[in-house]
C-alpha cells in the first residue's frame, strides 16, 4: 500500500517557486530549498525570508482547567495571555483565559498529545489536534517587522511585541495567530491561520515584501538558522 | 534651452551632467534630472501649463508647492498630476489637461465670452427644462467637465499600505519639526518624523542659502537617525483621526500611523491676492520664484514685478536682482520701507519702489504683459509698468489642516490678518510658522518645546531672551485690491470663481461661509480651498457685513491633499480559501466557482453526464468547505436543543441526524447534519458559507449561559470532506477500508470512523444527493492523498468526479432546498416544507419556538414547493416570478422560483419554488412562469422527483 503523504496549503505556489521537495519522515512534503541555501540564508540574513512550518503540531487546549492540565502535562503552565512559555521545543501560547496552543516540533506531536491527553483525566478541558486545520508559515529576518506592519496593523516594534509575545489579530483580512520566535538571533515570527487560506497568505506576503527582497526560504536553510 | 536657467549653484537639486528629453503638448524639450516636470517647462521658456476648469483660461505656474490647480497635467494614463511635485522623468510624455484641439487654440474657451450667462449657480437654474432635454444637456456637460482623462485600459496599479506607531509623530520637517523632533527623541520617545518633501529643511531649501541654519538642519538629522528616530521622506500627512490616528501618502503607498502625540510643524504658505486678471500666466507667487531660483536654477522671466506686504517679498526681489533679472518695480503694502540689506542692494541698482501700494491689475495675451500698480489707500495716481512675471508675497497662511481636523479652533487676528489657532486637544501641539508669524531662531525654539512636551516633559523651558524676537506681520489686510476694472478677479483658480460671483451668491442669500462654499464652489476644487480659503472667507466677511471671525470657516476633512483611490485600496488582498484538493481541480480542468471565500469546482466539463455518472455508477465531489465544528462538553445535547428545532437529547451515540437552526423569529439560519461522536463529543456540519456565521451565532448562545461545559472548536479547516456517492460507492469504499461497511454494520444515518487508505476518517453515512453515499472527513494534510487514492481505486468502478452545479442537480431531484437559495431572510422551516423536523413538542424552550407555534397555528401563507414542466424549458431561471391573473384578468405576481434544473436523470426542466399554501397544496395543480413576456406553464409536484421512498438512499 502507498504510504500516505500529507500536503501543505502551499505546495501549489512552492512549486510555482521552483521549490524542491522531500517528503519527510511523518510523511509531510515540504520544501528542502527554493532559490538556493546561500540566497535563501543571506535574505533570511539581510533582509526578509518566508518559510513554511505547517508541519508542526498544533494543538489546543481549552477549558478553565486548561492551566492546570498543561502545568501537570508539560512542567509549565502557560503565562499571561498573549505570551509564550518554552518548554524544551514545547511552545505554549495563552490566547484566552481559557484557551492555549501549545506548538511543537512535528516529532513531538504524538508525544505531547499523549502526554495531555493522559493528564487529562476528568477534567473539563478539550484537547484539540488542529496540526492540520492551520497552516504555519516563519518569516526570518530584520526585514520581517516590517513586511508585516504592511499586512497587519499591530506594533511589531521590538519594545512592544519582542521575542516570546503572541497576538491573535488581522493579517492581510485574515485572521491569524502571530508569535515572535525568534530564530538564530535574527527577529523571527510564527504566522498561523487557517489552512485553506495558505495559499493566499504565501502569495499575500511574498507580494508585500517584494519591494524588500524577501525570498522564499525552504526547511534546510531554516534548520541551518536554528543552528 | 531657453536664457531662463542659472549657472550652477549651491543647493540646487538638480543633476546636469543627466540630461533628460520628454514632450509636453507634442514637443519636444529638455531638462535634468532632479527637475519637475514644471521646473523642466519653465526653464524651456513654457508659461502655460494648462486651461481653467470653467473658462478655460491660459494658466500657468503659480505656487510650485502642490497646493494649487495651475499646473495639473496628464502624464501618460495618470491624469492631473501635480507638474511642480513630479520628478522628471526621460521619456515622459507630457499633455495638458481641459484643452481641445490644443493648450494654444482651445475651443472652449469661447464659453469665456458667453460668462455673463454662466454667473454662478447658473447648473442649478439650468439644463433641467425641458426634461427630455437632459440627457442631451448631460452628454455635452460630461464631455466639457472634468479634468484629464482615465484610460480604463490602464493596468492596475502596484499600491500598498503600511501600518507605523510611534510616541511622537512630528508633521513638518523645517527647522521647528526637525527641532522638535529632536527634543522628543532626547526624551526617550520613538520618533517619526514625516516631511512631503525629498530632504529635510522645510522653506530652508528653498530660501536664500544659509549655511548656518543648512548645518543645524543636517545636525538635527543625524542625532535623530543615531536616537532611532525614523524620518520619512516625500510623505504628505492626508488625514487626521480620533485618537492620533494619521494617514499619510508617499507614492503609492498609504501609511495608517498611530501615534501617541502629534506635533504639527506644517509651516505656512503664500496665497494669491484678488485683482484683476490676477490668474495669468506670469503671476506667481514669491516661494515659487524662490524655489524655481534656488532648487531648479530657473529664473520664471526676465523683467519682474515684485508685490508684497511683508520682508520675505523684498528677500525674493533681492535675490531675483542677485540672478540677473531686471526687477521693474516692487510694490509694498506697508506705508513705510522697511530698511535692511535687501532693500538696500534694490534702491542702489534703481529698482522703483513703491511703498503703500500693491497690484490692481495685470494684463496680457497669453502671459503677463504689465500690470498696474496702486496706492493701496487710492490716495495717488496708478503705475502701469511692463514685465513678463509678477512674484506676489502678500499673503500667509498656516498649514493647519490637521490641526483643525483635530478639532483646533480657528481665530482670525484682526492685527496679523491671518488665522490663529486655540483649543489644541491634547497630545496635539503646533509648533513654528502654523502657529502664526516668527523668526528663525523662533522656530527652532518651538520645536524644541513643543518636541519635549509631546514626549511627555511639561517642564517650562527656558526661553534665552536674545532668541525672543517677535516677528512682524506676514499677511495683508487687503481683502481684495482696489477695482480698476478690466478683466475678472479670481477668488478660486480651481473653480473660475471671482469676487462678483461672491457677490452676487451672497446677494442670492448664500451668505453663510458652508452654503457660499457649496453653491458657489469656491475651494471646492482640486486644492480644496489652500489657495482661496481665506480670500473667500474675507470676502463673505465683506459682503455680510460681518467679522471675518464671526463668518469662520468651512469644516477640514481629510484628505489634505488630493490621494489616488488605488492608494486607498492598497496593495489587493481578497482572501480565498481552497480546499486541499484545489490544484487537483485545476490540473483536471475544472471550472471553478467562487462561493463565500472558497474557491469551487462548479463541473469537470459536463456537469450532465456527472449527475448520470453518479447515479449510475459513482461519484466523488469536494465538499471541504462544509462547515464542521467539534462540541464538548457534557451540556451539548441540551444546548442543541435550544439552538435548533429538532430532538437531540435521544440521539444515541454513532448515529447522525439532519437539523435545522432557527433564530427567535423562527427564520432558518443554516442547516446541516450532527453525529453524536460520544456522549460528550459531536460533530456538526454546516452550510458551506454560513459557517462562520452557525459558529459566531452558536458561540453567542454558548457564551450567554446556555452553553454550560460546552467548548467549541471549528474543525473547517482541519478536516478535508469528500463525498462519494452512487450505488458503487459501497463498493469502491470498501477496497479502502477494513471497516465493515455493510448495511447492517454500517447503515443510514450513522457515522463511523475508519482508516481509509491508511487515513484516519470520519465516515458519515448520509445522502444529500440521494444515493447510497459516505461523506469521508480526513484530515485536511491527508486530503490531497486521500482524494487520489479514491480517483485511483475508483477507476475500477466508473468513477467521475462531480463539482457543485451536478451536485445542485442532484439535491434538486431530490427536492431538498439550499439555506440561503431557496430561503431568505424571512423564511421558516414550515413554509419550507420542513415541518417534519419542527419538533414543537420538545419539552425544553428552543430559538423560534414561539413563532413557529404561531405559524404551524394559522398555518403558512406561501411554502416552498416542487414543481416539474414535463418537458425541457431551458428558459426557465431561478428568480423568475409566477404570476396568476386576477378578477379583471390582469397578472399578478403570486410567487418565485427559487431553484431550476433540467434534470438530466428525468429529462425534464423542475425546481422549487415558492407559491400561495393553498396552491402549494395541490399537487398537479397547474400555474405559469412570466418569462421575458410570456407564460410558461408548470405542476405543483409534491416530496422528492426521484427515488421518492428513498430505497437507494438506505440501501
Amino acid at each position: 500500500m502507498t504510504i500516505p503523504f500529507l500536503t501543505s496549503p502551499a505546495e501549489g505556489v512552492w512549486l510555482s517557486h521552483g521549490a524542491t521537495i522531500v517528503q519527510t519522515a511523518a510523511g509531510w512534503r515540504v520544501p528542502e530549498s527554493f532559490a538556493g541555501e546561500s540566497t535563501e540564508l543571506r535574505a533570511a540574513r539581510e533582509a526578509v525570508a518566508l518559510g513554511d512550518d505547517t508541519p508542526r503540531g498544533k494543538i489546543r487546549v481549552q477549558g478553565d482547567e486548561a492551566d492546570a492540565l498543561i502545568g501537570a502535562a508539560l512542567g509549565a503552565p502557560p503565562a499571561a495571555v498573549g505570551r509564550v512559555v518554552r518548554v524544551g521545543t514545547v511552545e505554549i501560547t495563552r490566547l484566552r483565559m481559557d484557551l492555549c496552543h501549545v506548538g511543537m516540533t512535528a516529532e513531538d506531536r504524538e508525544a505531547v498529545w499523549a502526554a495531555l491527553c493522559e493528564t487529562r483525566g476528568a477534567l473539563p478541558v478539550t484537547i484539540t489536534d488542529v496540526t492540520h486545520g492551520r497552516f504555519e508559515f516563519r518569516l526570518v529576518g530584520p526585514a520581517a517587522p516590517l513586511l508585516l506592519s504592511k499586512v497587519c496593523g499591530i506594533d511589531f516594534h521590538a519594545s512592544v511585541f519582542a521575542d516570546g509575545q503572541a497576538r491573535e489579530t488581522s493579517v492581510a483580512k485574515t485572521r491569524q495567530l502571530v508569535i515572535r520566535a525568534d530564530l538564530g538571533g535574527l527577529p523571527a515570527y510564527r504566522l498561523l491561520g487557517g489552512r485553506a487560506l495558505g495559499a493566499y497568505m504565501w502569495e499575500t506576503l511574498m507580494e508585500a515584501g517584494r519591494d524588500l527582497g524577501v525570498e522564499a526560504i525552504g526547511t534546510g536553510a531554516l534548520l541551518t538558522l536554528a543552528g | 534651452m531657453s536664457g531662463r536657467r542659472l549657472p550652477a549653484q549651491t543647493g540646487e537639486s538638480l543633476d546636469r551632467g543627466q540630461p533628460l528629453e520628454f514632450r509636453f503638448d507634442g514637443h519636444s524639450y529638455q531638462g535634468f534630472a532632479g527637475d519637475t516636470v514644471a521646473s523642466a517647462l519653465t526653464a524651456a521658456g513654457v508659461n502655460v501649463v494648462s486651461r481653467s476648469f470653467k473658462y478655460h483660461r491660459p494658466r500657468g505656474l503659480l505656487c510650485c508647492a502642490g497646493h494649487c490647480p495651475n499646473c495639473l497635467v496628464q502624464i501618460g494614463d495618470e491624469p492631473s498630476v501635480r507638474s511642480c511635485k513630479r520628478a522628471l522623468e526621460a521619456g515622459m510624455d507630457v499633455q495638458p489637461q481641459n484643452a481641445w484641439p490644443s493648450l494654444d487654440n482651445d475651443l472652449l474657451s469661447l464659453t469665456e465670452a458667453a460668462s455673463r450667462f454662466m454667473p454662478v449657480g447658473f447648473y442649478y437654474k439650468t439644463f433641467h427644462r425641458p426634461r427630455l432635454l437632459w440627457p442631451a444637456f448631460e452628454h455635452v456637460l460630461r464631455n466639457a467637465a472634468g479634468l484629464g482623462v482615465i484610460d480604463e485600459n490602464t493596468p492596475e496599479g502596484d499600491y500598498d499600505k503600511q501600518y507605523l506607531h510611534a510616541d511622537v509623530v512630528v508633521v513638518g520637517g523645517g527647522p521647528a519639526g526637525v527641532s522638535a523632533a529632536v527634543a522628543a527623541v532626547d526624551e526617550g520617545a520613538r520618533v517619526l518624523l514625516i516631511d512631503e518633501n525629498p530632504e529635510l529643511g522645510g522653506h530652508l531649501r528653498y530660501s536664500r542659502p544659509d549655511a548656518v541654519a543648512h548645518a543645524r538642519i543636517v545636525d538635527g538629522q543625524q542625532r535623530l537617525l543615531q536616537s532611532g528616530g525614523t524620518i520619512l521622506n516625500d510623505t504628505a500627512v492626508v488625514g487626521w483621526y480620533e485618537d492620533h490616528w494619521l494617514s499619510a501618502v508617499r507614492g503609492n503607498r498609504l501609511f495608517k500611523i498611530r501615534a501617541g502625540a502629534v506635533v504639527v510643524a506644517s509651516g505656512a504658505f503664500e496665497t494669491p491676492s484678488v485683482f484683476a486678471g490676477n490668474d495669468h500666466p506670469g503671476i506667481m507667487l514669491g516661494t515659487a520664484v524662490q524655489r524655481l531660483l534656488h532648487l531648479y536654477g530657473v529664473v520664471p522671466g526676465h523683467r519682474a514685478v515684485v508685490v508684497t506686504a511683508n520682508d520675505t517679498g523684498w528677500a525674493v526681489a533681492a535675490d531675483l536682482l542677485a540672478a540677473g533679472v531686471n526687477v521693474a518695480a516692487v510694490a509694498d503694502e506697508r506705508p513705510q520701507l522697511p530698511v535692511g540689506t535687501d532693500i538696500e542692494a534694490l534702491q542702489a541698482a534703481g529698482v522703483t519702489l513703491l511703498p503703500g501700494s500693491t497690484i490692481a491689475a495685470a494684463r496680457g495675451k497669453s502671459g503677463v504683459e504689465e500690470v498696474t500698480l496702486v496706492a493701496v489707500d487710492g490716495s495717488s495716481g496708478s503705475h502701469v509698468v511692463r514685465c513678463d512675471f509678477v512674484a506676489l508675497s502678500t499673503t500667509w497662511v498656516p498649514s493647519a489642516e490637521l490641526a483643525y481636523m483635530a478639532g483646533a479652533r480657528s481665530c482670525y487676528d484682526d492685527e496679523l490678518a491671518e488665522m490663529r489657532l486655540d483649543n489644541l486637544p491634547d497630545g496635539l501641539f503646533l509648533a513654528g510658522r502654523v502657529a502664526g508669524p516668527c523668526s528663525a531662531e523662533q522656530e527652532w525654539l518651538q520645536g524644541a518645546r513643543a518636541g519635549a512636551a509631546a514626549a511627555g516633559n511639561t517642564d517650562d523651558l527656558p526661553i534665552a531672551a536674545s532668541q525672543d524676537v517677535q516677528a512682524t506681520a506676514r499677511s495683508s489686510a487687503l481683502v481684495a485690491a482696489p477695482d480698476v476694472g478690466g478683466d475678472k478677479r479670481f477668488v478660486c483658480l480651481c473653480e473660475d470663481v471671482t469676487d462678483v460671483d461672491i457677490e452676487t451668491a451672497i446677494a442670492e442669500g448664500f451668505d453663510r461661509i458652508e452654503l457660499l462654499k457649496r453653491y458657489s464652489t469656491v475651494g471646492m476644487g482640486p486644492c480644496q480651498g489652500r489657495m482661496c480659503g481665506l480670500n473667500g472667507i474675507r470676502l463673505c466677511a465683506q459682503g455680510t457685513g460681518k467679522s471675518v471671525q464671526d463668518t469662520g470657516r468651512t469644516t477640514g476633512r481629510p484628505p489634505v491633499t488630493p490621494v489616488a483611490l488605488g492608494v486607498l485600496a492598497g496593495q489587493k488582498m481578497e482572501p480565498v480559501q481552497l480546499s486541499a484538493v484545489h490544484d487537483w481541480h485545476v490540473d483536471q480542468g475544472a471550472r471553478m466557482m467562487v462561493a463565500g471565500l472558497w474557491m469551487r469546482p462548479e463541473h469537470y466539463g459536463d456537469a450532465a453526464a456527472e449527475v448520470r455518472a453518479m447515479r449510475q455508477t459513482v461519484g466523488l465531489i469536494d465538499v471541504s468547505p462544509l462547515g464542521k465544528l467539534q462540541l464538548t462538553g457534557p451540556g451539548v445535547a441540551a444546548m442543541l436543543e435550544r439552538l435548533y428545532v429538532n430532538n437531540w437529547q435521544d440521539l444515541r451515540r454513532g448515529r447522525v441526524r439532519y437539523g435545522i437552526m432557527c433564530n427567535d423569529e423562527g427564520v432558518v439560519l443554516d442547516d446541516g447534519v450532527c453525529a453524536r461522536l460520544s456522549d460528550e463529543q459531536w460533530y456538526v456540519s454546516t452550510t458551506s458559507t454560513g459557517a462562520s456565521g452557525a459558529l459566531e451565532w452558536m458561540e453567542w448562545w454558548r457564551q450567554s449561559g446556555w452553553g454550560d461545559g460546552v467548548h467549541i472548536t471549528d474543525l473547517t479547516e482541519t478536516h478535508a470532506a469528500f463525498n462519494l456517492a452512487g450505488p458503487q460507492s459501497r463498493a469502491l469504499l470498501q477496497t479502502q477500508t477494513d471497516r465493515d461497511l455493510s448495511n447492517d454494520r454500517f447503515p443510514y444515518m450513522r457515522a463511523r470512523r475508519a482508516d481509509v487508505a491508511g487515513v484516519p476518517c470520519l465516515l458519515l453515512r448520509i445522502g444529500f444527493t440521494g444515493e447510497l453515499g459516505y461523506e469521508i472527513h480526513c484530515p485536511a494534510g491527508y486530503g490531497r492523498y486521500l482524494w487520489q487514492r479514491l480517483i485511483d481505486a475508483g477507476a475500477d468502478f466508473g468513477l467521475r468526479p462531480f463539482g457543485v452545479e451536478a451536485q445542485r442537480v442532484l439535491r434538486l431531484e431530490k427536492a431538498h432546498f439550499i439555506v440561503g437559495q431557496d430561503t431568505d431572510a424571512l423564511t421558516d422551516p414550515i413554509s419550507a416544507d420542513a415541518a417534519w423536523a419542527v419538533h414543537l413538542d420538545k419539552d425544553c424552550d428552543f430559538l423560534g419556538r414561539r413563532a413557529l407555534t404561531r405559524i404551524a397555528t394559522d398555518g403558512p401563507r406561501q411554502r416552498l414547493v416542487g414543481f416539474r414542466t414535463g418537458r425541457r424549458a431551458d428558459s426557465l431561471l431561478e428568480g423568475l416570478q409566477i404570476v396568476q391573473s386576477d378578477d379583471r384578468g390582469k397578472p399578478q405576481i403570486i410567487g418565485w422560483v427559487s431553484s431550476c434544473r433540467f434534470s438530466p436523470t428525468l429529462q425534464e426542466t423542475i425546481g422549487l419554488c415558492w407559491l400561495p399554501a393553498a396552491l402549494a397544496e395541490r399537487s398537479e395543480a397547474t400555474f405559469h412562469i412570466h418569462v421575458d413576456g410570456r407564460l410558461e406553464p408548470a405542476r405543483v409536484h409534491h416530496g422528492p422527483f426521484y427515488d421518492a421512498e428513498g430505497a437507494r438512499l438506505r440501501g
